[in-house]
């Protein structure tokens, strides 16, 4: 049953994934971004995450993407940027440059050692998560808040300077 | 576990059914509550087999009339996105009800029944996370019919609702720091404790934060004051472009959300399926008094008590979208961002204080 | 009359004047008249706009040998109005200086000059099509134009057609021409624009740049129909533009027509006038009220202002049978006298109303979103509302006292005891304001009218029983209608009908200020500000 739904959800994910890079019309792009995003969030469940789950479609769906659609209906890019991906001096570099690029993905994953992934108690994920961001990654928890003030002020300014 | 399934099943049949005959009910209710506020009668012409009972068979003929109402495309519209968009409207607003717990728990022949659709632990979250999915299907509709009155519609409403979405959701932190959990259920169990005899429902512990979630919950819902995506005299609104039943879909998941902001007021601030003074066991009054009532009939009274709850929002919703006019965009985002947002934050601190404090 | 001639020694001082005039106020509705060369009209306007007169009409008129172009200038405080008239001999393309710089007003106005005449205005900034269609190939106010009824559209108006390839590309061709503007055609069916206008606007986001208005969709000529038929006939028509407040514009033509006949009707039939025209204001101001919430957002409103625009349309359905277009007045007097009962309907609305109003004020005044929608929008200076020559209670939201029932009475109104109400801010809710205290003083005006309204025939004694004939000569009269200073240029020559008929609408000149009301503010404001001028489109279109 499990495998099952995982292997569903995994099809779904790495399906949609792809054709958010081959489908040609921006917007459906973003569309079948957020089915990946829900395929990400149902294997989140899955794995008894419910809060990464639910943050995942609040911020990432709910939110980021919604934007990536304004910003695409906004400037209406319809097959506008086609021309310029696919001549030019660049599309020759497009190769090479993902060759290296897969080649670092491979040792990157090869590296990585999957230990304890039953760790967190399952009622309770939303209670541990937060303990360890108060207490053990409290010092990057607050930094990356500033990071985002910084951010919105920098957004702030320059928004503000577009305005005149 | 064919048992649990079974019981999920008819559960589930309840809650939409429940949700979406409130909604085409509201639609009467609409019409009512605003003839009595206007001077009028209001529809009470559709009958059935000569009967009128006051216009009730309304809801009826609507549906009918959009059912049968050609459906019609627009020439220069995305044909795939127009059809989705109102799908994905209301697909969305139906699931966003399975967390919200419409009565208490209790065991029948040792298995143990949960009176919520979804018995997840981040419920709350859960909840915020599928309405703050609405979004898409307003934001296709606007993009997709290619006008640009609906594609100002989609920028309204997709703005508003997530300005409004951070407010919403700050703004009921206070009730889960006190109560401790993201689940609904664990938090309607948290009302039911008493101060004094007086039950600590959310609207008492933090009257700010009821007021705050309202406004929001009215904006991320688009009802007047905040009805600027549809803002019927200025852009006429992102669904322009759509006629018959993908209108309607719409028109219900307006209905629809309506239902659901009155159920999340009422299940955070208003004690959910709560009745003062009604334990497990049945009354017993502060000034003494006790009857003593089956296990079965106070669930019952729980389930009949949060429906009241819920229809009374609902009322209350239905009353303020009849008296106010329409705010501006400028002012909303003000609204939004400049003073409830600060008071939410603000309301979290001092609860966090007094928490600590005490 | 001859200090007059001394103060406005300057109107004329050094320029070419071809010959000069005084008239008799009484007589014709003018003070002075001048026939000037086409080369010193445009100092002479900068005069008059120095010196705080505003362009109150402007009409083209054709006669057999030479076109003329007649521009009134008056005054607000006192009323000074000057006729000044402009020629030229040229009949296939006569050109004439644009006042538009001058008085932003003109602008329309030598647009509709353009397009009924072929008038040809020098240097006018958007000299094209106002009433008729972009397209039409016709001045119809030339006499020498035949509207025949055989006559096949394709000969008056070029159709423009677009296959499906071609619509793809004119809007390919727009849209690389205007790729990073935005803009939205509000209207010709729109639920805001109070019947057909059309406003174009230019957007940033929601902000508005530019708004053009575009009007001319129920356009009817009836100044040409005025030329066919006969004085009598043309009667009906006045309902007919101004439906909302149709007992002014009744009043304004019947004036006109008394005026250059020289008579006066009935004592009885100018109470009966009176009161009837005030009661069609309330009625007026309680539509604009009710549309204007509706516009808002707040449609609760609607209901109750039409709940009680509903008693004044059952009085005046009983005094003279009509609800809307009701053509009640008649040379000399009015079709039917006051009904029984009427008088008792009156006496119970009238402090219902103002119980009403109170309730109005309450109900609005305390709601904290429509003061912060209305407050400091659609911001009309003193400055711009003269150089459009803006009237009625949108100049009077303006902080100015200007109303022909005060300015130049006419009827029973001088016996009258009533305010001018006047607000200074300039805004949307200072035109909320005045409209509301309209309704005041509407009502008191009504009360007293009724109260004194004299025994006695309906009809003057020289009423005419047919159509009458207008001894030759130009009249101008003018009424306060709802909306404003409604004025009617007559050009008589002796014949059964006029010669020339220029309807002066108050809408139209409110409307134009439009786009200098808007920029800057959001498209909601758009909504808000449109329905704080008030206009109702079949009086601009005509």
């Amino acid at each position: 049953m499990e495998s099952v739904l995982f292997y569903t959800f995994a099809t779904l994910v790495v399906t949609t994934a792809l054709l958010v890079i081959f489908s040609n019309h921006p917007a459906y792009s973003v569309l079948y971004l957020v089915l990946t995003m829900f395929g990400l969030a149902s294997l989140y469940v899955m794995l008894h995450a419910y809060f990464v789950a639910a943050i995942q479609l609040m911020v990432y769906a709910g939110a980021i993407l919604v934007l990536f659609l304004f910003v695409i209906m906004l400037l209406n890019l319809e097959r506008e940027g086609e021309e310029s991906f696919r001549s030019g001096p660049s599309r020759w570099l497009a190769l090479p440059l993902t060759l290296v690029f897969l080649v670092e993905l491979y040792t990157v994953v090869m590296q990585i050692h999957i230990k304890g992934s039953k760790g967190l108690s399952v009622e309770g994920n939303t209670e541990s998560l937060g303990h360890l961001l108060f207490t053990q990654h409290l010092l990057p928890f607050e930094i990356i808040s500033f990071v985002l003030l910084a951010a919105i002020l920098g957004t702030t300014i320059l928004s503000k300077r577009n305005w005149k | 576990m064919y048992f649990d399934i079974i019981i999920k099943i008819i559960l589930t049949g309840v809650v939409l059914g429940g949700a979406l005959n409130l909604a085409g009910l509201l639609t009467w209710v609409e019409r009512k509550q605003s003839a009595v506020m206007q001077d009028r009668i209001g529809a009470n012409r559709a009958s059935l087999f000569g009967l009128r009972i006051l216009g009730l068979f309304h809801p009826l003929a609507d549906m009918l009339k959009l059912i049968l109402k050609e459906d019609f495309t627009p020439r220069y519209a995305h044909k795939i996105l127009h059809a989705l968009a109102p799908f994905v409207s209301v697909f969305f607003a139906l699931i966003a009800f399975a967390a919200i717990p419409i009565g208490n728990d209790f065991a029948w022949r040792g298995h143990a029944i949960h009176l919520q659709v979804a018995h997840i632990n981040v419920g709350l979250l859960y909840i915020l996370s599928v309405m703050s999915m609405g979004v898409y299907g307003v934001v296709l509709a606007g993009f997709a019919s290619n006008n640009n009155y609906s594609f100002l519609g989609g920028l309204r409403a997709s703005s508003q609702m997530i300005s409004y979405e951070i407010t919403m959701g700050v703004s009921i932190m206070g009730i889960v720091m006190m109560d401790g959990s993201l689940n609904l259920q664990n938090i309607v169990q948290a009302q039911g404790q008493y101060w004094h005899h007086l039950p600590l429902w959310g609207i008492f512990l933090q009257p700010v934060s009821f007021f705050l979630f309202l406004t929001a919950a009215m904006a991320e819902t688009k009802r007047t004051p905040f009805d600027l995506p549809e803002g019927e005299s200025e852009i006429i609104g992102y669904f322009v472009e759509y006629s018959g039943m993908k209108f309607g879909m719409f028109f219900l998941t307006d209905f629809l959300e309506t239902v659901l902001a009155s159920a999340l007021l009422t299940t955070l601030f208003l004690g959910g399926w709560q009745i003062p003074y009604l334990f497990h066991d049945g009354f017993h009054f502060p000034w003494g008094t006790v009857w003593i009532m089956a296990q079965p009939w106070v669930i019952l009274l729980g389930v009949i008590a949060f429906s009241i709850k819920v229809i009374f929002f609902c009322w209350f919703l239905m009353m303020i979208r009849w008296t106010l006019p329409r705010f501006r965009y400028d002012q909303l985002m003000r609204l939004g961002w400049k003073i409830m947002l600060p008071i939410s934050l603000i309301n979290i601190l001092v609860t966090g204080l007094v928490m600590v404090l005490l | 009359m001859t200090q007059t001639q001394n103060d406005t020694h300057w109107i004329t001082e050094g320029l070419t004047v071809e010959s000069a005039l005084e008239h008799v106020y009484a007589k014709n509705g003018f003070h002075q008249e001048f026939v000037i060369s086409k080369d010193s009209l445009r100092e002479l306007a900068q005069r008059f706009r120095s010196r705080e007169y505003f362009l109150e009409c402007l009409s083209v008129v054709d006669y057999p040998d030479h076109f003329e172009c007649c521009y009134q200038f008056n005054r607000w405080d006192k009323i000074h109005r000057v006729l000044v008239k402009v020629r030229n001999p040229d009949k296939t393309h006569p050109h004439f200086p644009t006042l538009s710089d001058i008085y932003e007003g003109a602008n329309w106005y030598e647009r509709e000059g353009y397009d009924f005449f072929g008038v040809i205005f020098d240097n006018h900034p958007h000299l094209t099509r106002l009433l008729l269609p972009e397209t039409a190939k016709i001045h119809p106010m030339r006499k020498d134009f035949k509207g025949d009824s055989g006559t096949d559209v394709e000969d008056v108006l070029a159709l423009i057609e677009y296959e499906d390839h071609q619509y793809e590309k004119v809007s390919q061709e727009l849209k690389n021409k205007y790729q990073k503007d935005y803009f939205i055609n509000m209207g010709p069916q729109h639920p805001s624009t109070h019947g057909v206008l059309r406003l174009l606007l230019h957007l940033d986001g929601e902000r508005v740049l530019e708004t053009y208005p575009v009007i001319g969709y129920s356009h009817r000529d009836h100044e040409r129909m005025a030329e066919y038929k006969n004085y009598l006939q043309f009667t009906p028509n006045m309902g007919r533009m101004d439906y909302v407040g149709a007992m002014s514009f009744n009043f304004g033509y019947i004036g006109l027509i008394e005026k250059a006949l020289g008579m006066a009707p009935s004592p009885r039939a100018e109470y009966i006038r009176v009161f009837s025209t005030e009661l069609n204001r309330i009625a007026s101001h309680l539509l604009w009220l009710g549309t204007y919430l509706l516009d808002l957002g707040a449609m609760t409103p609607f209901f109750y202002c039409f709940d009680d625009r509903e008693n004044i349309l059952d009085m005046l359905e009983m005094l003279t049978g009509e609800r809307l277009t009701y053509n009640f007045f008649r040379f000399g007097g009015v079709a039917y006298d006051v009904p029984e009962g009427l008088g008792d309907q009156l006496k119970a609305f009238i402090p219902k109303m103002r119980g009403r109003l109170k309730d109005y004020k309450i109900l609005i005044e305390k709601n904290i979103i429509f003061m912060k929608r209305t407050k400091e929008i659609g911001v009309l200076t003193k400055d711009q509302a003269l150089s459009y020559g803006v009237t009625g209670p949108m100049l009077r939201a303006c902080g100015i006292a200007y109303d022909i029932r005060k300015a130049e009475p006419y009827s029973i109104y001088p016996e009258m005891n009533f305010e001018i109400p006047t607000f200074p801010g300039c805004d949307t809710f200072a035109r909320y304001q005045v409209r509301l205290a309209e309704i005041e003083q509407s009502l008191r005006i009504a009360e007293q009218a009724f109260a004194k309204m004299p025994e006695g025939p309906i009809k003057g004694e020289k009423a005419p029983k047919v159509s009458p004939k207008v001894p030759a000569g130009e009249f101008y009269f003018a009424v306060e209608s709802a909306r404003g200073h409604y004025g009617e240029y007559l050009v008589a020559n002796g014949s059964a009908n006029p010669y020339r008929l220029k309807q002066r609408t108050p809408s139209y000149a409110n409307l134009s200020s439009l786009s200098s009301m808007l920029s800057g503010h959001l498209v909601a404001d758009v909504v808000a500000v449109l329905g704080s001028t008030d206009v109702v489109m079949p009086e601009i279109d005509r």
